[in-house]
């Protein structure tokens, strides 16, 4: 009976946004004060409805009603209970409702924080996340129902796939999908502006706080991600440039071009029509990789072939709402360039350099995670795009960003300043190649060591010079406003992911080693002592657990216990054991028994790997750090310099 | 306007190729790599007959006539859906079909084949799977067809169906018949 | 045939879906946490599926070896340990095909690496092995794309942007660009 509650709620909310789309549209467009006045009660009363239905299909899990098909796929009588709520995202149909949930978060919080929006721009806002919101419930109800029935029960579940049984499982997918989603706010702020005609860029100030704080949530979200294929797949890797990975890395790429271009147009005025096309591309992006991972149309690296259905109707929304608003953007977009000018050697040219080369990194990995795709549909063969591809254009491509990176903000706006430039750079490469030389001398030899020591310190540098002067010229108490020193925060995030990504990749230890109990390994620095295997169990599984002591001359550092799992359907997880450390991971995987009390164990030292999901997390505090400035928080007065004319008509009325 | 609309161009040209992905998706199986030993002499291979490993049989054996290689193996879940359709076809495909049984022992293997039905005209065994990697196997079942010279002339890969039989494998055996006078 | 059934190895009972090739059972790692897992094909299939594959799996265990990518091997040295790890890395496991040679517990990969730590042995440069496997796997075998003709786009699209992108800043540019004293600062006499 409740289940059908839910299936009902969501029926509601499907009505409400499908008023949400049309309602405050037509009342923007026709001057209509109470239809635009419905946006925001249709808001919270589609996201009260969606709530309801997320809660239900959360309480199915809880209480085991196997009844739901969606629950008999994804859980079983043994799942310990932290697991069983995260579960509901643990596939499609969940984790869809999971994105409409969320889609719903974040327009009622413009709902109810975007009051001193002019009434026409919020009701066309609200409007475009209606249309959303409405793709998307439509989309669950007719070809993803979570709750459908299977009749009769099943006494037990299936069980959630293994691979998810991991605290990532609880914290990934919601961050991911609230920057994810989150994008679809900068969107509909352009599509408003696009509807409303509007010449100045007041909107792009508005729009700016909601950006940073969907790429904030974006970074970490992808950074989650990160860190629980590492902890979790075994194999010692971060990132793979997989499909789906790459889903979430494309709308990253493309936010952090659309922040730069957001704070130009915001202080200068120019690059109106970029920012516009930067907004659309973020969530047509978003969308994109929604598509990838749910059609099946990449089947190569996913472990199921979905229903073709499904992605029919996801083709079909994205073709709606990207085709209809790129459409709407070559139609309205201001054909005549606006803002004051810069000269060439300006901290305009600079970040538009930087966005040049994001938005075309953004591309080159769309290009190769499309391009198998063209080659099928092309006929001409099986064609393979993997790690060397990306990996390899990715650094090329992102070389003149990083270059340009510490004199953007050393630059002034408008102007040139070269000398000063000549003067950072100096210091800047100076530095830069200290820190070689004291790489070099520490040990670090080869290419890529050095080149990820005098990288980091490049752009730390840059950075750190530019904090000081900021703090000898600004006057007290203006010298780190919000805004700026989230930029130093993501800036330095970008050194600090530079240095863990480089010297991961050129320091990592792997080794691959047979041992007896008794026997200890030599790898890297460290003695791995062999303690044999015992048997143990958890909730929920099996295990038989090795015990590995790790040393250093002969200091003990810690006891590993790597396992390998056999859960209740037969699926057996390997479970490595990780010596976490600001400098360097211990990590321990156990293989097979090899016979006579041997095992085979995978050892591994990772210097500085923790660096890279420091960097993300620091570029995430910059987004949410800027968000928080005051000086975007709107004030009565200039947000009314662009309210309809109804007011005065009213007083005319009434008159 | 023309520069604007290029976004919705490009977009446009996206949406055709995921329609034509999707269509695509449903008539073929996404894990197929098509073999670059089509058109190309077959591995020599000298391996032995199945539970007698003093007689063994070698590429040099089989020229003169196309034959059909049937990579299986007990432990092969398709292998047993596809063995049906072999014992029927078996005697109809024209030329002869040799068991190619791939990592498997010999006592499983003999076991299938008695629980199976045993449509081959001989069996030989490739316990390491070495030679089966100079064939490009990677999975069982596989099927190949090679002609009177030793060429590879065709290779499906899953277990043959009725309808695969009939539009591929037919005519492939015909064209290859038909070569070798 | 839901993901799960595959994920165990087992026969599909709606077989006429096209039996399940083998060794795919190994296949057990996602790639990405967030890859959704199944795919139910409708709900009367959806109901039946489930029953019998759960009878199934109360009769049947998974045969995957999980962890036979962890496979030690006598190398000479750390060079070539890091070369042959490196080579692995850099091909894709034809059964378990979003997995790398190096990372993959199939049965064909654990096969393949022996036979590449062989030919390492026998003095073979790594790209006379990754010739090798081209020959009897195709150029799919291979995570770098080849420049061939159908890779061309591929390979010289990135930079063709770069350079489109670049006349276009350009030509902004040229079109904005003042020479000297216009006030950089904004409306509160900041910089920034």
């Amino acid at each position: 009976m409740i289940p059908e509650l839910g299936q009902l709620a969501l029926i509601l909310a499907l009505l409400l946004s499908a008023l949400q789309c049309v309602l405050p549209i037509v009342g923007a467009w026709r001057d209509n004060r109470p239809l635009m006045a419905t946006a925001r009660s249709l808001a919270v009363g589609q996201f009260v409805f969606v709530a309801i239905a997320f809660g239900i299909l959360t309480c199915a899990f809880l209480v085991q009603d196997f009844s739901v098909a969606y629950v008999a796929q994804n859980s079983n009588l043994q799942l310990p209970w932290w697991y069983r709520f995260p579960a509901v995202w643990g596939a499609h149909e969940g984790s869809l409702l999971l994105w409409v949930f969320i889609l719903d978060v974040w327009t009622l919080a413009v709902a109810a924080l975007g009051g001193k929006l002019p009434e026409r721009f919020h009701a066309r806002v609200l409007g475009v996340l209606g249309f959303i919101a409405f793709g998307f419930l439509l989309f669950s109800l007719t070809t993803s129902n979570p709750f459908a029935r299977v009749i009769p029960a099943p006494p037990d579940g299936a069980d959630l796939n293994p691979v998810l049984q991991d605290p990532g499982l609880i914290m990934h997918p919601p961050v991911l999908y609230m920057g994810y989603v989150g994008f679809s706010v900068a969107f509909a702020f352009a599509i408003a502006a696009l509807l409303g005609g509007e010449l100045k860029s007041h909107w792009v100030r508005w729009s700016r706080p909601w950006t940073n704080v969907a790429w904030g949530f974006l970074s970490a979200g992808i950074v989650a991600g990160s860190w629980w294929a590492y902890s979790e797949l075994g194999w010692g890797g971060w990132w793979f440039w997989d499909p789906v990975e790459n889903a979430s890395f494309m709308p990253w790429l493309v936010g952090a071009a659309l922040i730069h271009a957001q704070a130009v147009t915001d202080k200068r005025g120019g690059l109106r029509a970029w920012t516009l096309l930067l907004a659309i591309f973020a969530f047509s992006l978003s969308l994109l990789g929604t598509f990838l991972v749910r059609s099946g149309v990449l089947t190569s690296v996913h472990s199921f072939a979905a229903d073709p259905k499904r992605g029919v109707f996801i083709l079909g929304f994205l073709a709606a709402v990207v085709g209809g608003s790129l459409l709407l953007y070559a139609l309205r977009a201001p054909k005549v360039a606006g803002g004051k000018p810069f000269a060439l050697a300006s901290r305009e040219t600079l970040i538009l350099i930087g966005n040049l080369m994001l938005t075309v990194a953004a591309a080159t990995v769309l290009l190769g995670t499309l391009y198998p795709l063209v080659g099928e549909a092309l006929n001409i063969g099986r064609i393979s795009v993997g790690a060397p591809y990306f990996g390899f254009l990715f650094m090329l491509l992102m070389t003149p960003l990083v270059l340009a990176l510490p004199f953007a903000p050393l630059s002034r706006w408008g102007k040139a300043d070269l000398a000063l430039w000549k003067r950072a750079a100096l210091r800047i490469v100076g530095l830069s190649l200290l820190a070689g030389i004291i790489g070099w001398m520490l040990g670090a030899r080869g290419f890529l060591p050095l080149l990820g020591v005098t990288a980091a310190t490049y752009v730390l540098s840059g950075t750190a010079i530019y904090a000081i002067k900021r703090w000898k010229e600004a006057p007290r108490g203006k010298r780190y406003p919000l805004e700026l020193f989230g930029m130093l925060c993501a800036h330095v995030g970008v050194g600090v992911f530079i240095a863990g990504a480089i010297l991961t990749r050129s320091l990592s230890i792997e080794q691959d080693v047979a041992l007896s109990p008794g026997q200890t390994a030599h790898v890297g620095a460290y003695d791995f002592k062999f303690d044999g295997v015992a048997e143990t169990q958890g909730p929920n599984w099996l295990a038989q657990q090795g015990t590995v002591e790790v040393s250093k001359n002969g200091e003990t550092i810690v006891t590993l216990h790597p396992q390998k799992r056999t859960y209740p359907r037969g699926q057996v997880q390997t479970e490595a054991s990780i010596h976490p450390g600001v400098f360097r991971d211990l990590y321990v995987s156990l293989g097979d028994p090899l016979g006579n009390g041997n095992w085979a164990l995978r050892v591994y030292d990772k210097p500085f790997v923790r660096w890279i999901w420091a960097g993300g997390l620091l570029m995430m505090l910059g987004g949410f750090c800027a968000a928080a400035d005051k000086r975007f928080r709107l004030r009565r007065e200039a947000a009314e310099t662009e309210t309809s004319a109804v007011p005065v008509r009213a007083i005319e009325q009434n008159a | 306007m023309n520069a604007r609309l290029v976004p919705f161009v490009v977009f446009a040209l996206l949406v055709v190729l995921f329609g034509v992905g999707i269509v695509w998706n449903e008539h073929h199986d996404p894990n197929y790599v098509p073999s670059p030993l089509i058109g190309k002499a077959a591995p020599a291979f000298d391996l032995p007959r199945l539970g007698d490993t003093a007689q063994r049989v070698r590429k040099t054996d089989l020229l003169g006539k196309p034959y059909l290689i049937n990579v299986f193996a007990s432990w092969c879940f398709a292998c047993g859906d596809e063995h049906p359709i072999l014992m029927e076809y078996a005697s109809k495909f024209g030329v002869p079909l040799i068991g190619y049984d791939y990592k498997d022992k010999p006592a499983d293997a003999k076991l299938w084949l008695s629980q199976h039905g045993n449509p081959y005209r001989q069996v030989i065994a490739d316990e390491s799977g070495a030679t089966a990697i100079d064939f490009g196997v990677y999975g069982a079942p596989e099927t190949f067809l090679v002609d009177a010279q030793g060429v590879i002339r065709y290779k499906h890969i899953g277990p043959l169906t009725a309808d695969v039989i009939a539009q591929e494998l037919e005519p492939a055996i015909k064209a290859a018949q038909s070569d070798k006078q | 045939m839901t993901a799960i059934e595959r994920f165990l190895a087992l026969p599909s009972p709606l077989a006429g879906e096209g039996a399940r090739r083998a060794d795919e059972g190994d296949c057990d790692r996602l790639r990405s946490p967030l890859t959704p897992t199944l795919s139910p094909q409708g709900r009367g299939r959806k109901a039946r599926s489930i029953w019998y594959f759960l009878i199934a799996g109360l009769l049947i265990f998974a045969v995957a070896s999980p962890a036979l990518a962890i496979d030690p091997l006598p190398f000479k040295n750390d060079a070539q340990r890091e070369r042959f790890q490196h080579l692995t890395s850099q091909l894709r496991c034809m059964v378990c095909q979003n997995e790398s040679l190096d990372a993959s517990n199939a049965d064909l990969a654990k096969d393949l690496r022996h036979q590449i730590f062989e030919m390492m042995q026998q003095g073979k440069t790594d790209q006379q092995i990754k010739q090798y496997l081209v020959a009897r796997y195709s150029d799919f075998v291979l995570y770098d794309p080849p420049l061939k003709a159908s890779t061309v786009a591929l390979w010289f699209a990135p930079p063709a942007l770069v350079l489109a992108g670049g006349i276009v800043v350009f030509v902004l540019l040229r079109k904005r660009a003042k020479p000297a004293a216009q006030i950089a600062t904004n409306e509160a006499g900041d910089d920034w």
